[in-house]
């Protein structure tokens, strides 16, 4: 936690901090009692001895973490299960005779490109579904009780 | 055979289907309640179960033109016509992967909604409802013109006549269905339908494997023997052929089969029904797992048909395969699994078309007259009247259309449904949930963009005119060589949407984004944050 960064950076954690924003950028919660200190010209309390924005900082990493894996793993599985898909609609047009080529039985590689489809989606539907439990939901409910705040039920 | 098919079995099937036309009726009157709301019509008041959700998405997703069309489609074309379940399959893991939950936190009822809320701008609102309701009116007729396809196979009654009063009744029962109980009635008839697909299907394909010694290897070498094209049958290119644009439709329509559905505003309207986003990924994961199995039933049921009863005697029954999977149950299971086989079809037809004309009212009465008419003030009550009004006026012009086009070639309805969705849903979608640069502009160029690129293309293609096999064959309009646009509006959905964005000229509110962003990753309403924060 680093007590110099400034009010106006702290809620904006996904782009630039917004000046015309100001300390406003998330709504409300971040009002700590140091920013009305600084309105009536008092001065400035060190933020780290303030357990509510000490409690917000920890909100803000525990965010940027959860932010980053919502989205790189998420992204590589479905990345890959969609080449997968548009490699065999490619090779059905342009290499034919690959495709046929029989590997067991009437088993030949189109059809087995059609298994292998089936199986990387059954995976991935597999993998999310652990990867939500494990990773996912754990981390958005300590947000969530970093901010103090029920999960959303509307 | 076709004489029993036609006479011999449709006495039980009406009596069984009249009956299971009193309940769903019933149904939905017991299940809707006096004080309705519009968020009780459009979602249910978001208090499904999960997995009861993930059944009624999975019943809500696999039209019957896939439920019935495609083992037909296997037994004719073999390897061909697997993409059409390859794509539902993946189509549905990029849904559950990249859209679920996302959608769910910032959404309200529709797509509308998700693009209006993010970008503060009504116009984009009104924009994500003319898209969604396009869609589901095409999507719809097609539906309609298959039910009256069913007419002949399952009821016994040939002819335009018995088809017309197929899809007028239908459609009626469909109209006064859905204006009365919305989305808890849709909801009702869609998990009904998932069990007899599944069981139905499940039982049909038993037996299939059965009669083959379950052996699978022996299954694709009979299909392969008894369809008459022998090896060719189970390799890529039956139904293209060698030519250049033949193999790039075939593509187009691969990607179309991709990212169309994913995007389906009637699935993407279920997602809303849940409570949290949590429970909208589960959701979408119990219905994945569904797909795969029905997907594995599908493979053995067109597999099935061609190795049991032969390609020749498939094609003469019904030139498009329709009537393979009646067939194939007549021959293994008799009067009884007919029966079962014929109300699913009805089923489908029912729980597919409800819930795409609840859809389309949805956003005819929340995003166009509540949101862009009048500018957000209409009550809820008249609001849910002009929703009730919307599924009588989307079904009779679904009906109306569906009469115009009965027995016409109507492949270009579904082509054109995905790639609007692939090009006008998909890119402000994800735009909107992954790049905090996305603007209002860019929301709307690629909305309209690929909403009138893809009709265009699809006007002037050959689906449409100047070939023996399109809609109208005695008129020659065609200018653009490909029957699926999806393969040029798709990526010219998201070059506008990126390309608006950038000439914007007012800036994103990256703020507003980052709270945003917060909030769908912590599923905690932000709205209720900012109001509780008051000094």
């Amino acid at each position: 936690m680093n007590p110099s960064v400034p009010p106006s950076r702290r809620y904006v954690a996904w782009g630039e901090p917004d000046a015309s924003r100001g300390p406003d950028a998330w709504p409300g919660r971040h009002r700590s009692p140091q920013g009305r200190g600084r309105q009536d010209g008092s001065p400035p309390r060190e933020p780290g001895a303030d357990p509510a924005v000490a409690q917000q900082l920890q909100a803000d990493l525990a965010l940027l973490r959860l932010g980053a894996a919502s989205r790189r793993p998420v992204f590589t599985v479905t990345g890959a299960v969609v080449s997968l898909y548009l490699l065999d609609a490619l090779l059905a047009g342009a290499a034919p005779g690959l495709m046929a080529m029989h590997l067991a039985g009437p088993l030949n590689v189109a059809l087995a490109l059609n298994l292998l489809q089936y199986g990387t989606s059954a995976w991935a539907v597999w993998w999310y579904a652990r990867y939500g439990r494990r990773v996912l939901d754990p981390q958005a409910a300590q947000v969530r009780a970093w901010l103090g705040e029920e999960e959303d039920t509307r | 055979m076709t004489a029993a098919l036609q006479s011999g079995h449709s006495a039980p099937v009406f009596v069984i289907f009249a009956v299971f036309v009193s309940c769903a009726l019933f149904l939905a009157i017991w299940v809707t309640t006096d004080a309705i709301t519009p968020r009780d019509f459009y979602i249910g008041d978001g208090r499904l179960a999960p997995i009861q959700n993930g059944i009624a998405i999975f019943g809500v997703y696999l039209s019957a033109a896939t439920v019935l069309g495609t083992p037909g489609l296997i037994a004719l074309t073999g390897y061909d016509a697997l993409g059409y379940l390859k794509g539902a399959i993946v189509a549905l893991v990029v849904n559950l992967l990249l859209i679920a939950g996302r959608y769910h936190s910032t959404g309200h009822y529709t797509i509308g909604d998700r693009l209006g809320r993010r970008l503060h701008t009504r116009s984009v609102q009104v924009a994500g409802g003319v898209a969604a309701l396009g869609i589901c009116l095409v999507y719809v007729t097609a539906q309609m013109v298959g039910a009256g396809a069913l007419a002949a196979p399952v009821l016994g009654l040939e002819g335009p006549g018995a088809r017309r009063i197929m899809v007028v009744s239908l459609g009626l029962l469909l109209i006064l269905y859905v204006a009365i109980g919305g989305m808890r009635a849709t909801t009702a008839v869609q998990v009904v339908k998932t069990v007899l697909v599944l069981g139905g299907g499940g039982w049909l394909s038993m037996l299939v494997v059965s009669k083959i010694g379950w052996n699978p290897m022996l299954l694709l070498s009979r299909a392969a023997d008894h369809s008459g094209l022998g090896d060719t049958f189970l390799q890529p290119g039956v139904s293209y052929g060698d030519g250049t644009m033949g193999k790039l439709d075939s593509f187009s329509l691969q990607l179309a089969l991709l990212v169309g559905p994913a995007v389906l505003p009637h699935v993407l309207g279920r997602l809303r029904t849940v409570p949290t986003a949590r429970a909208a990924r589960r959701s979408v994961e119990v219905a994945t797992w569904l797909t795969l199995a029905f997907c594995l039933m599908v493979t053995i049921l067109g597999f099935g048909a061609a190795a049991l009863l032969g390609r020749t005697a498939i094609k003469v029954n019904n030139a498009t395969g329709n009537s393979a999977v009646l067939m194939l149950s007549e021959s293994l299971g008799g009067v009884i699994l007919i029966t079962l086989i014929s109300c699913l079809a009805f089923t489908t037809v029912l729980a597919v078309a409800s819930g795409v004309i609840l859809t389309a009212s949805t956003a005819l009465a929340h995003d166009i007259y509540q949101v862009g008419l009048m500018k957000g003030k209409a009550s809820e009550k008249s609001e849910l009247l002009v929703a009730r009004g919307a599924v009588v006026l989307v079904g009779l012009t679904a009906i109306g259309l569906s009469l115009f086009a009965q027995g016409q070639n109507i492949a270009f309805l579904v082509t054109l449904a995905f790639a609007v969705g692939g090009s006008a849903v998909l890119p402000p979608l994800l735009y909107s949930m992954y790049w905090r640069h996305f603007t209002a502009k860019g929301a709307l160029w690629s909305v309209y963009g690929g909403l009138i690129s893809s009709v265009l293309l699809v006007v002037f293609s050959p689906a449409l005119s100047g070939s023996p096999t399109s809609m109208l064959p005695h008129l020659d309009f065609a200018a653009f060589p490909l029957s699926n646009p999806a393969v040029v509006t798709i990526p010219l959905g998201f070059l506008l949407g990126w390309l608006g964005s950038v000439l914007d000229s007012r800036e994103p509110d990256m703020a507003e984004y980052a709270e945003k962003e917060a909030r769908v990753l912590a599923d905690v309403d932000v709205d209720r944050l900012a109001r509780s924060s008051g000094p």
